[in-house]
């Protein structure tokens, strides 16, 4: 009997993890490059900008490990899923304007067309929810057993 | 209560490395916002202005301001020589791209004055706010 179930969970998570963690890192070592790609979209202001260039990039990383541990993967699986919707939107709104703005996703290691990049949003949105789906969420009260 | 505590920790952590790596790194993205100026205040300058045509060649050969030094990304060794051979101490130095809401002018800019530490300020409006300028003798205010 193969064990489809752990297959999809390993290789759902490994996907997301790896990529994640790629795209977070090269950001964290080149934050000016990601600054400026921040910029081209034309939605978020010079401070804006500076805040999510410094920010995002450690979310992606924190959330990619987190995927890791099973207390916080569903957690991680859950910001690394609204992350991917998040770029997908943004993708669509520098696609309908049209401001030329490439994804920076990997820093400088590639320069990704926007369509392209929503193609792989919607991949990785896909395998945060199966990582969703085959995860239990934690507990939503302080002590289930009691009465 | 305690469904949240992963999620509102992983962002904890997250935003502390990001403070702290805002601390430490060398790059500094606060001077990769360098100041605007437009025309007016351009040509009531009593400074000579070195103009820097961030667009790509065919939108350079296709009109550019006269005595614009052609400094684009994707050739950007040759035409920083361009550049410097053209800069003078006295000079002020006025980046401009396609159009107002065009990165590139701001990218240009900002490279210059990492690389050469020579400031550099953007042109609000970009080349068509620049255009009806340009051919009618007041290009050097």
């Amino acid at each position: 009997m193969i064990p489809w179930g752990l297959i999809i969970n390993l290789g759902a998570g490994l996907c997301l993890c790896g990529v994640f963690l790629v795209a977070g890192v090269v950001k964290i070592v080149d934050p000016v490059s990601f600054y400026h790609a921040i910029r081209d979209y034309q939605i978020l202001p010079h401070v804006m900008a500076q805040v999510v260039a410094w920010w995002l990039p450690w979310l992606e990383v924190s959330a990619a490990l987190s995927l890791a541990m099973p207390r916080t993967r569903w957690s991680a699986a859950a910001i690394l899923g609204l992350l991917s919707l998040g770029f997908l939107g943004l993708n669509l709104v520098a696609l309908v304007r049209n401001t030329g703005a490439t994804c920076s996703c990997f820093g400088p290691l590639a320069s990704i067309p926007v369509g392209v990049t929503m193609a792989l949003d919607a991949l990785l949105c896909g395998l945060a929810f199966i990582l969703l789906r085959l995860h239990r969420r934690p507990p939503t009260v302080d002590h289930p057993g009691e009465p | 209560m305690r469904a949240w505590t992963p999620t509102v920790a992983i962002v904890l952590v997250a935003t502390l490395a990001a403070a702290v790596c805002a601390k430490v790194h060398p790059a500094s993205l606060a001077a990769e916002n360098p100041p605007a100026i437009d025309w007016a205040t351009a040509a009531a300058s009593d400074r000579p202005i070195l103009w820097v045509d961030a667009r790509s060649p065919s939108q350079y050969l296709g009109g550019h301001m006269p005595g614009a030094v052609q400094l684009w990304e994707q050739d950007w060794q040759d035409g920083l020589g361009r550049f410097l051979e053209a800069w003078q101490p006295e000079t002020l130095v006025v980046v401009y791209c396609p159009a107002a809401r065009c990165h590139a002018g701001e990218r240009v800019a900002a490279r210059i004055h990492r690389e050469t530490g020579i400031e550099a300020l953007v042109f609000a409006g970009g080349w068509e706010a620049l255009k009806p300028h340009a051919g009618n003798g007041h290009h050097r205010p």
